[in-house]
């Protein structure tokens, strides 16, 4: 595609075309596939901006100054108003220190070997969780179709449930499978899906997934109830939560 | 239909194959092509070859993408009904798909650089490339267009390669 082309297509998005631009774009756009395709995704973004309502609000996004940090970006999409225990620490820089690496990945390998995350939630009672991902990056990065290998270990014995959260907002609790809390003993290494079992694949919408852990320390009784709420609240407990994207197959 | 008009269905039809096949494979991006192109046919008789059929057509396509990976088993006389009914009406689907769009767009929005959030913001208000140029106090007109195509890359990547989501491959969620 050459800057000719790129420029047009920029400007199609935001409807800035002249008629006669975007005749010779779209004649262009039959006899290059690339460009064509290009072109497909680009009018998603001018159907969603050819609605004032939606274009404002995009607007008004990029007008507002993102928090400096993700707990506090989180804080602000109001996920966690309501937690008075909340305490998000992604630590990625810990795997870098190999003494604590060593410890950090014990147990988890080879399930989530070689490539992995390591993220560390610290918890509202000081206690840490180490949520590992089998990919590397800040936000890892998966393609529809790959495997996904999860881990946690808890530094603490506890009540804990798992959520991930896709792009559309829907929620599914990934641990455990079949109750509203796993009571896990401190050190224990959880494995998502258990070794020996088939692999977990990513399927569904692309795009950011948000892995939520809520751990209620064992000597409390988690409100079984409603736990999604729990999930979505932290009443109760303490919440962590990391990011991962899901891209295009 | 003239020798003009079947080159344009032809060539349309063989790029919305090969977009389709880039998101659903080569097997059910057939189905997808064809059946946009009989919608167009058949519904869309009125819109003479050229880029407003064209657009038309991205509507259809999407919505058959959609629609293919839902649902595969689904009776095909069905779905193209279905197209033809979205494409020309608001429908709930569309307006939810819509509105999912955009929440995505915000969640990934302030993730970007700030250079790529003001380029987006100039972009929405139609500057020109020398305008962005001066506010960005750019070398050329050139670097502001480099750095805005990276931008929308960056925001591409983060939205999972589309500004509109598609479920990816027909693979349910297996956790």
């Amino acid at each position: 595609m050459n800057a000719v082309h790129e420029s047009l297509l920029l400007r199609y998005a935001t409807g800035a075309l002249s008629k006669e631009e975007e005749r010779q774009l779209f004649q262009d756009a039959l006899d290059d596939q690339n460009l064509f395709n290009e072109l497909f995704v680009e009018d998603g973004l001018r159907r969603i901006l050819d609605r004032p309502e939606f274009r404002r609000r995009i607007q008004v996004v990029l007008e507002r100054e993102p928090a400096p940090t993700s707990a506090l970006w989180l804080l602000s999409r109001g996920w966690f108003l309501m937690a008075a225990t909340l305490l998000l620490a992604a630590t990625v820089a810990l795997f870098f220190v190999s003494p604590r690496r060593q410890e950090e990945t014990r147990g988890f390998s080879p399930f989530l070997s070689p490539a992995r995350s390591i993220f560390s939630l610290e918890l509202s009672n000081g206690e840490m969780v180490r949520l590992v991902l089998d990919r590397k990056g800040k936000e890892p990065v998966y393609r529809a179709g790959d495997v996904i290998r999860i881990g946690f270990r808890a530094e603490f014995d506890a009540h804990v449930a798992l959520f991930e959260k896709d792009a559309s907002g829907r929620i599914r609790r990934l641990y455990p499978a079949a109750a509203d809390f796993g009571l896990v003993k401190k050190d224990q290494n959880v494995l998502i899906p258990p070794e020996g079992e088939p692999d977990s694949t990513v399927s569904g919408l692309p795009g950011p997934r948000h892995l939520r852990l809520v751990a209620v320390p064992a000597s409390e009784s988690p409100d079984l109830r409603d736990v999604r709420k729990l999930a979505l609240q932290a009443r109760r407990g303490a919440v962590g939560e990391l990011v991962y994207v899901v891209s295009a197959p | 239909m003239s020798a003009d008009s079947s080159d344009f269905f032809n060539a349309l039809r063989a790029r919305i194959r090969g977009f389709a096949a880039s998101r659903l494979g080569a097997e059910r991006a057939d189905d997808v092509a064809q059946e946009t192109i009989v919608v167009l046919l058949q519904k869309y008789r009125h819109i003479p070859p050229g880029d407003e059929l064209v657009k038309t057509a991205f509507g259809v396509a999407r919505l058959r993408m959609l629609g293919t990976i839902r649902d595969s088993a689904r009776n095909r006389e069905d779905a193209i009904e279905e197209a033809e009914f979205a494409s020309a009406h608001p429908n709930p689907e569309s307006e939810a798909l819509l509105r999912q769009a955009v929440a995505r767009l915000e969640s990934v929005l302030p993730r970007l650089g700030a250079k790529c959030r003001l380029i987006f913001r100039m972009r929405l208000e139609a500057l020109s490339s020398r305008e962005m140029k001066e506010r960005l106090q750019a070398k050329s007109e050139a670097a502001v267009q480099l750095w805005a195509f990276r931008c929308r890359k960056k925001a591409l990547e983060l939205l999972g390669g589309d500004w509109l989501p598609f479920e990816s491959g027909g693979r349910r969620a297996e956790r």
